[in-house]
C-alpha cells in the first residue's frame, strides 16, 4: 500500500508542521507529514519554549527577530491561541568575560532592531523582584522575548494545516528511506510506504539517521537535556531568566508553573530521555541561589528531551548536492523552537521558488567540510 | 446543575473528555495536555484510571466518532510517569547537601520516553 | 502513631482568627475541630474542597502555612504559632470569573479558540488567564521559615548507600518480603512514607486472624538485625538502572540508595468513581477514612453511607461501626448474592444491591446522596455526613512504571472495578537474574491482590526470589 505524495515531510514537530502549513498556504497540495509518536512526542513537546532574540551572531539575531514577529501574530493567523507571553528575557551576567560579551553584542542587537538594554542593580530587581543579586554584575534585558506553550503551537499548526488539506500521520515510524532510480524518494514505515519527489527531513535528533538511510552524512549528535516543572503558583515572575555561564534557564508559564532546566557539560551523546536525580540537585541549587523565594516551591515533574547538537551549535538548513528534491533542517542545538517560524518560512520559499528571502548559505551542510567554524556564545541549557 | 469532576487538581469535568475527543484529541498523551487532566499537582493519581475507563468503554462500543488529529484513537496505556512521585520542595533538595557526583547513565542504552 | 506528641495544646492563626489545637496533630484535623471544613477552592470553578485522600496525594487540603504555599495539611503536624490561610482566593476577580464560567458551558480547550484576534484583545485575554491561573502564592520576601515537603519531622535516613534488597512499603506484603529476604541472607532496607507499619491493614479489623498475622509481622520487623526499617521516608522516584531517591519529608535529608533487588509493595490508591458532585467534602476513600480514624483519631462524621463491594465493603462497615459511626446504608454495585447478603459486618445494615451513587448533595460538606438500585429501576435518597468509597483501589504504579513495568486495564462488567494492573509482577534487566542484573518485584495491593493471606504469601515468595537474585 503505497501513498504517493507531492511533498513528504518527515517529522511532526514544530518544523514539520510549520513547514506543512507554510507550503499549503503557498498552494502546494498533496502534502503528507509523518511523525513517529504523538504530536509533541519529540523535542517540540519537551522544550522550555523560550523565544528570545538575545544572540551574538547577526544571523541568529535576524532569524530570531523575524521569528518573534511571526509568533506575535501567529495566534490570529492560525485561529488558535499559542499563548505567547512576551514577559521579556533577562540574561544574568556573572563575570567580566560575560560582561564584555554582552557589552559588545547589545549594540549589534540594537542595530538590528532588537531592543535589548543593559541593566544593573535595582533595575534588575524591578523587572524581576526576588532575584538574588549576589555575584550578578549586570543583566541584558530584552522586553520582546517570552515563552509560548509549545503544544498550542503544534496543535495550532496541525489544525490549520489540516484545514488546508495536509495529511498528518502519527505513530508512523520510518524504517527505511532511499532515493529511487527516477529521483523520487521512497520511505517505508511500520504503517505503509510513501513515495514523493520532494522530501523534507525535519526529524529533530533523528534527522541524521534518516539522512544516513538516504546516503547523506550529517554530523549532528543527540544530547539529553533535562527540565523540571513546579506546581502552579500565582503569577510573580515576568521574564524568562537565563545564565550562559551557569547554563540554566527558568520562566513562569501561563499556568503559573516554573519551567526550567540546567545543562550538564558532561552529558554524553545518546538518545536517552530518562531523568536523573543529579539534575534535580543541580537545578534546585541553581534555582534557589538565583531566586531564593523559589525554595518554597515544589517540583511536581521532571522530564528530558534531546538537543540536536551540530559541531558549531548553529542550524543546518538547505539542500544537498546530488539529492535533488531533498531538503533538511536540523542541528538546532537547543534553540530550534524559537527560530522555527523563520526556518519553516525559508524552507517553504526554498521548496516552492528555489530562492530564500534571506541568505542561508552560512547554514549549509557543506560548511563543516570547509572547517573554521564559528560558534554563537549565546547557547543555553 | 451539579458537576462530575474528573480531574480534581485542574477542575476538569467529565464532559470535557468527550468534547476533546470530538475535537480530535484521541491519544491519551495529547488528551491529557489538551484538557489538563493529570497534569496538575497530583499528576493523575486521582483521575487517570477514571479517564482510562471512559476511553476503554468508548473503544469497546466504538461509540467515539474521533477524527484523530493527533494520535491513534483510544489507546489504553499509562502516560509516561516521571519523578518525583510526590511534590518535592526545592529547599529540601538544596539543604540535603547532595552534590552531583558521577554521572548517572543507565548501563542499558534503551530508549525511554 | 501518637498524633499529639505531648498532648500539649497550642495556639494557631487561621485567616486572622485565633484557635487552639493539639500540638502534632494534622493541621487539617485542628481546623476541622475548630469548625473549618473548607480547606481550599478548586482552581476553575472554585468549588469548596476539604479533607480527601489523607495521605498527601491529592490537593484538596493544600493550604498556605507560614507563607509556604501548597502545604498538605492532612499530614503536616500542627505547631505553635502557625499562620494558616486558604489559597487561591481572589475577592473580586474570583467569583466574577466563576459565575462567568458556570453560566456558559464551555467545551474543552475553549481558551485556545477564543479571542485569537485582534492581537490587543488576545493580549488582554492572556493577561486575564494568567491572573486566574495558579493556586498558591509564593511570597517574595526571603524569610527563612523552613518549608516542609511531608511530615516535617527529621526522620533518620537509611544508613548505607547500597543494599541487597530494598522494599518500598511496609504493609503486610512488604513486611513479609523484607523478612523473607533477610531470612534468605540479604541485607534489607524497608521504607514506608507512613510512620506506622501495616499499610492498608492498620487499625481495627473484624478478622482476628488478620490482626494477629499483621501484628506478628510488625513484631518481627522491630529490631530485626538484617532489616533496616526506616518509616516516614518517602521514595520520590526510581531512576534506572537501580537508584531510588529517598527523602525524609523534611529539610534534613535526601539520599540515593541502590540495590540488586527492589520489591515494590506500594499499595493502592482510593478511586472515587464519577457521579455528580463527586468532589464534595465528606467523600472519603476507605484508605482515607481508615487513616483518619486510626492514625489521627479523627472522626469526620456521625452517619455514613458506604459505597463499595466485597471484602473492602465489609471491612469498612466494620471499621465505622467500631468507631461509633452509624452506617445508614451500604450501596453495592454488584448483586446481593455475590456480595454475600447481610452477613457478618453487614448484618443489620440496609444494603442496596445493583446500586450506584448518582449524586452527592451538600456543597461545603456532604449531607445526602442519591442513587439508583435494582439495576437502575429504583431510586434511593439517604441523609448522611460521610460517604465512604470501598471500591477497588488503583494499584500504585509510579515506581514500578519507572522501573519498566507495563500496565493494562483489567476489564470488568462493572466499570468501577476496572483498574490498571501490572502485566507482570517480576522483571529483571537481563534475560534472567545474574551478577550484573537488577531484579524487580511487585507484591500486595500494588499488584492487584487484596486478600491478606495472598499478600503474605506473595511477599514471602518475592522476598525469597529477591534474595536469590542477589546471590545469582
Amino acid at each position: 500500500m503505497t501513498r504517493r505524495a507531492d511533498v513528504l515531510i518527515i517529522g511532526g514537530g514544530v518544523n514539520g508542521l510549520g513547514c506543512a502549513y507554510n507550503l499549503a498556504r503557498r498552494g502546494v497540495e498533496n502534502i503528507v507529514v509523518i511523525e513517529r509518536g504523538y504530536i509533541g512526542a519529540g523535542a517540540s513537546g519537551r522544550c522550555g519554549a523560550g523565544i528570545r532574540q538575545l544572540w551574538g551572531m547577526e544571523e541568529n539575531v535576524i532569524l530570531a527577530r523575524e521569528s518573534v514577529k511571526i509568533y506575535e501574530r501567529l495566534s490570529g493567523e492560525l485561529r488558535f491561541n499559542i499563548f505567547f507571553r512576551q514577559g521579556g528575557y533577562l540574561m544574568l551576567v556573572f563575570d567580566e568575560r560575560e560582561h564584555e560579551l554582552v557589552s559588545k553584542t547589545i549594540p549589534v542587537q540594537n542595530r538590528l532592531g532588537v531592543p535589548t538594554r543593559l541593566l544593573t542593580g535595582s533595575e534588575i530587581t524591578e523587572i524581576a523582584p526576588g532575584i538574588n543579586l549576589d555575584g550578578v554584575l549586570a543583566a541584558a534585558y530584552c522586553p520582546k522575548g517570552g515563552v509560548a506553550y509549545p503544544y498550542a503551537v503544534l496543535w495550532g499548526y496541525a489544525e490549520a494545516a489540516r484545514r488546508l488539506g495536509v495529511e498528518i500521520r502519527v505513530h508512523t515510524r520510518v524504517t527505511h528511506a532511499a532515493r529511487r532510480d527516477d529521483g523520487t524518494y521512497g520511505v517505508s514505515t511500520e504503517k505503509g510506504d510513501f513515495i514523493a519527489p520532494t522530501i523534507v527531513n525535519v526529524a529533530g535528533a533523528r534527522t541524521k539517521d534518516i539522512a544516513a538511510m538516504i546516503g547523506i552524512d550529517i554530523p549532528t549528535k543527540p544530547v539529553r537535556h533535562e527540565i523540571a516543572v513546579t506546581e502552579s503558583l500565582k503569577p510573580f515572575l515576568k521574564p524568562m531568566v537565563i545564565s550562559l555561564k551557569k547554563g540554566f534557564y527558568f520562566s513562569q508559564s501561563l499556568r503559573g508553573e516554573i519551567v526550567g532546566g540546567i545543562g550538564d557539560p558532561n552529558e554524553p551523546s545518546s538518545y536517552y530521555t530518562g531523568s536523573s536525580p543529579d539534575f534535580l540537585f543541580r537545578y534546585a541549587r541553581a534555582l534557589r541561589e538565583t531566586f531564593p523565594p523559589l525554595g518554597k516551591a515544589r517540583f511536581i515533574r521532571q522530564w528530558a528531551g534531546l538537543y540536536d547538537m551540530s559541531p558549531d551549535a548553529r542550524p543546518i538548513l538547505g539542500t544537498v548536492e546530488g539529492y535533488e528534491g531533498y531538503y533538511h533542517a536540523c542541528g538546532f542545538s537547543g534553540h530550534g523552537f524559537m527560530i522555527s517560524p523563520m526556518i519553516t518560512k525559508l524552507l517553504a520559499e526554498l521548496i516552492t521558488t528555489g530562492k530564500t528571502s534571506m541568505p542561508i548559505d552560512t547554514l549549509d551542510l557543506t560548511r563543516f567540510a570547509k572547517g573554521a567554524l564559528t560558534r554563537d556564545p549565546y547557547v543555553v541549557g | 446543575m451539579g458537576k462530575t469532576i474528573l480531574c480534581h487538581c485542574e477542575d476538569v469535568e467529565v464532559e470535557e473528555v468527550y468534547s476533546a475527543l470530538e475535537q480530535g484529541f484521541a491519544d491519551l498523551e495529547t488528551l491529557r495536555r489538551y484538557t489538563g487532566i493529570g497534569t496538575g499537582k497530583c499528576q493523575g493519581k486521582c483521575c487517570l484510571v477514571q479517564t482510562l475507563r471512559i476511553l476503554a468503554s468508548l473503544a469497546r462500543t466504538n461509540a467515539a466518532e474521533t477524527k484523530p488529529l493527533t494520535g491513534d484513537p483510544l489507546l489504553i496505556h499509562l502516560p509516561t510517569i516521571r519523578p518525583p512521585v510526590l511534590p518535592l520542595r526545592i529547599a529540601d533538595i538544596v539543604e540535603a547537601g547532595e552534590t552531583a557526583v558521577a554521572h548517572d547513565k543507565p548501563r542499558i542504552e534503551e530508549e525511554r520516553s | 502513631m501518637q498524633t499529639a506528641d505531648t498532648q500539649r495544646t497550642v495556639t494557631f492563626f487561621f485567616e486572622g482568627r485565633v484557635f487552639r489545637g493539639n500540638e502534632g496533630e494534622p493541621i487539617a484535623k485542628a481546623l476541622f475541630t475548630a469548625g473549618v471544613r473548607t480547606l481550599s477552592y478548586s482552581v476553575k470553578y472554585r468549588r469548596p474542597r476539604g479533607i480527601f485522600c489523607a495521605r498527601g496525594r491529592c490537593v484538596a487540603c493544600h493550604m498556605s502555612v507560614d507563607g509556604v504555599p501548597g502545604v498538605p495539611t492532612c499530614i503536616t503536624p500542627l505547631r505553635e504559632g502557625m499562620r494558616i490561610e486558604r489559597e487561591g482566593y481572589q475577592p473580586f476577580y474570583g467569583p466574577l470569573a466563576t459565575v462567568f464560567i458556570r453560566l456558559f458551558p464551555f467545551p474543552a480547550g475553549f481558551y485556545y479558540r477564543m479571542f485569537t484576534r485582534p492581537a490587543w484583545l488576545q493580549r488582554i485575554f492572556l493577561g486575564s488567564l494568567r491572573r486566574m491561573a495558579g493556586v498558591g502564592r509564593l511570597p517574595l520576601d526571603n524569610t527563612s521559615v523552613s518549608p516542609t515537603s511531608g511530615s516535617g519531622r527529621n526522620n533518620p535516613l537509611p544508613v548505607k548507600d547500597a543494599y541487597d534488597v530494598v522494599v518500598v512499603g511496609s504493609g503486610m506484603s512488604g513486611m513479609a518480603a523484607a523478612l523473607s529476604s533477610a531470612h534468605h541472607g540479604s541485607e534489607v532496607l524497608l521504607v514506608d512514607e507512613c510512620r506506622l507499619p501495616g499499610g492498608h491493614s492498620i487499625g481495627h479489623q473484624s478478622d482476628t486472624e488478620l490482626t494477629s498475622a499483621r501484628d506478628q509481622l510488625i513484631e518481627r520487623i522491630k529490631g530485626h538485625v538484617a532489616v533496616e526499617h526506616r518509616p516516614d521516608i518517602v521514595a520520590y522516584g526510581f531512576y534506572p538502572p537501580n537508584t531510588l531517591l529517598l527523602g525524609s519529608g523534611g529539610p534534613t535529608g535526601m539520599k540515593r540508595v541502590s540495590a540488586r533487588s527492589f520489591v515494590f509493595a506500594t499499595g493502592a490508591n482510593d478511586v472515587v468513581p464519577l457521579f455528580e458532585n463527586n468532589d464534595t467534602p465528606g467523600i472519603l476513600g476507605e484508605r482515607a477514612i481508615r487513616l483518619l480514624l486510626e492514625r489521627d483519631h479523627w472522626r469526620p462524621g456521625r452517619k455514613a453511607v458506604v459505597y463499595g463491594a466485597g471484602e473492602a465493603l465489609h471491612a469498612t462497615v466494620s471499621l465505622l461501626l467500631h468507631h461509633g459511626i452509624e452506617v445508614a446504608a451500604a450501596v453495592d454495585p454488584t448483586d446481593a448474592a455475590s456480595a454475600g447478603g447481610n452477613r457478618g459486618a453487614l448484618h443489620g445494615v440496609r444494603t442496596f444491591a445493583n446500586a450506584r451513587i448518582r449524586t452527592a448533595k451538600g456543597g461545603a460538606w456532604i449531607r445526602a446522596v442519591e442513587g439508583t438500585h435494582a439495576g437502575g429501576r429504583e431510586r434511593f435518597s439517604l441523609a448522611c455526613d460521610l460517604l465512604c468509597i470501598a471500591l477497588p483501589g488503583q494499584p500504585a504504579y509510579e515506581l514500578p512504571h519507572q522501573a519498566g513495568f507495563e500496565y493494562a486495564l483489567s476489564e470488568s462488567p462493572i466499570e468501577e472495578f476496572e483498574v490498571m494492573r501490572p502485566v507482570t509482577r517480576f522483571r529483571t534487566t537481563g534475560p534472567e537474574p545474574a551478577r550484573d542484573t537488577i531484579s524487580f518485584f511487585i507484591v500486595g495491593e500494588a499488584s492487584g491482590d487484596s486478600h491478606w493471606r495472598t499478600k503474605i504469601e506473595d511477599g514471602e515468595r518475592a522476598g525469597a526470589q529477591a534474595a536469590a537474585a542477589v546471590r545469582a
